[in-house]
């Protein structure tokens, strides 16, 4: 009797057992399964995720203008889309922009102070950055003591000493300081540029216009920009200072910055629009 | 005694069995020779940078200037063109894991200035230098900073990690 009572406790632990492994088997495949319908699920989301471009400068010593074309990313709200290329992006013949070229060996030798829009023309390679001195957030205050890669704008130049010197400072004071104040600042570095750099040509460059969707934030207004821009061109005369206005060149009909130039927040680049502000330059300076 | 003989036959493979479904990987990182070009584009499809530029190894020196390039193989990087946002990709390949673990300590350098640059500049972008990653794998140092850098890691490592 109880050798049957164990016999037939053996047999209920190997059958427990065989139902435990069958179990753990059974959900190895089922995690197996899974997996591979997430990696075949991760396939199809990259096959269908917008793809990046990139604008390429325009450059009467590179290709002509004819051979290329700018992308404009289309806006991100921080959702991933699952929309085509299509659907998302909105190419634009750069032919159609009737932009101005340039040549990069004019610039050679020059050298732009600004903010982050000024931040684009290294990094969509229309300008070496040893040409460039300019920090996110800069403004006509800050640029006086700022250090980038542990100089400031005004050691920069005098350890350069470039042939011209452009300035385009302001966008970032808008929300926060007087027109009056930025404009007496920016004076204050023109005129320390001036002593670093005797012979260079001082070019200050007006702020560039916002969209009506930016403008309509309150912070930096088309009101504004246009104040300062004609207080910083009354001071080029007083003070001989060369005044580049690339604003009006910006707007669009209702005098606003043209979707063509704008970049989605309003404020900033796209790549045509560097091609634009050099080209004007270089025009209106030869 | 059969009774144990039984038990062990079943549970000893068993025990084994589930036994090996653990361990860590950084136990034993072993890098896939992967061309950062690729990486970087990888994660780029997934999730893409507004108004993108694609730069290279021979930029590497002016961007990262703390990153001491005297033993980087190839490079590939990314960032927003406009300077707009902060959103910024690179996969630095090295000849020797100990320059890619030295090469964390400049791109450290890289985020500290550009979350002090951002911290007031566009402080609803913050979140992506908040949760910034900056790492190494074998020969390889990596930086991101984008709209979802815990997705970024993983498919970085997993073309890291072969």
């Amino acid at each position: 009797m109880a050798r049957k009572k164990k016999n037939g406790l053996s047999i209920a632990i190997i059958a427990l057992n065989m139902v435990i492994v069958g179990i753990i088997i059974l959900l190895i495949v089922l995690v197996y399964l899974h997996m591979k319908e997430d990696i075949g699920n991760e396939r199809g989301d990259t096959a269908t995720a917008p793809a990046v471009s990139t604008s390429e400068p325009v450059s009467d010593s590179s290709s002509s203008a004819s051979d290329v074309s700018v992308t404009t990313p289309a806006e991100e709200t921080g959702e991933k889309s699952e929309e085509t290329t299509s659907d998302t992006e909105e190419t634009v013949p750069i032919d159609n922009l009737i932009l101005p070229q340039y040549n990069r060996e004019f610039f050679s030798n020059d050298l732009f102070i600004g903010d982050s829009i000024s931040t684009g023309l290294y990094f969509y390679d229309y300008l070496d950055t040893d040409n460039v001195f300019a920090e996110v957030g800069l403004n006509p205050e800050s640029a006086l003591t700022k250090k980038v890669n542990d100089v400031t704008c005004i050691e920069k130049a005098a350890a350069m000493q470039p042939k011209r010197i452009y300035v385009m400072l302001g966008t970032n004071g808008l929300a926060f300081m007087d027109v009056e104040y930025m404009s007496t600042k920016l004076i204050e570095l023109a005129a320390e540029l001036e002593m670093a750099c005797p012979t260079a040509k001082i070019c200050i460059i007006s702020l560039p216009p916002v969209t009506q969707e930016h403008d309509a934030e309150g912070n930096e207004t088309m009101s504004k920009i246009n104040e300062y821009n004609s207080k910083i061109e009354a001071i080029c005369t007083q003070g001989g200072f060369t005044y580049v206005d690339i604003c009006s060149k910006l707007k669009d009909s209702d005098g606003y910055f043209s979707s063509q130039y704008a970049e989605e927040d309003g404020l900033h680049f796209l790549g045509t629009a560097y091609a634009l502000l050099l080209g004007t330059i270089e025009t209106q300076l030869s | 005694m059969n009774i144990k003989k039984l038990l062990s036959a079943v549970l000893v493979p068993v025990m084994l069995f589930t036994g090996c479904s653990g361990g860590n990987e950084d136990d034993n990182v072993q890098t896939a020779d992967a061309d950062p070009a690729e990486v970087v584009s990888a994660v780029l499809a997934e999730i893409p940078i507004s108004s993108a530029v694609e730069k290279g190894t021979d930029d590497v020196e002016t961007y990262y200037v703390d990153v001491d390039i005297s033993e980087l193989d190839s490079a590939a990087f990314s960032l927003c063109g406009s300077g707009a946002l902060p959103d910024e990709i690179a996969v630095l390949k090295f000849k020797t894991a100990d320059a890619a673990k030295s090469a964390e300590a400049g791109l450290q350098s890289k985020l500290s200035s550009r979350i002090d640059v951002f911290t007031d500049y566009t402080p609803d972008e913050m979140y992506k230098l908040d949760t910034a990653k900056v790492y190494s794998v074998g020969n390889y140092a990596v930086y991101l900073a984008l709209s979802d850098n815990d997705r970024a890691k993983t498919i970085v490592d997993e073309k890291l990690k072969g």
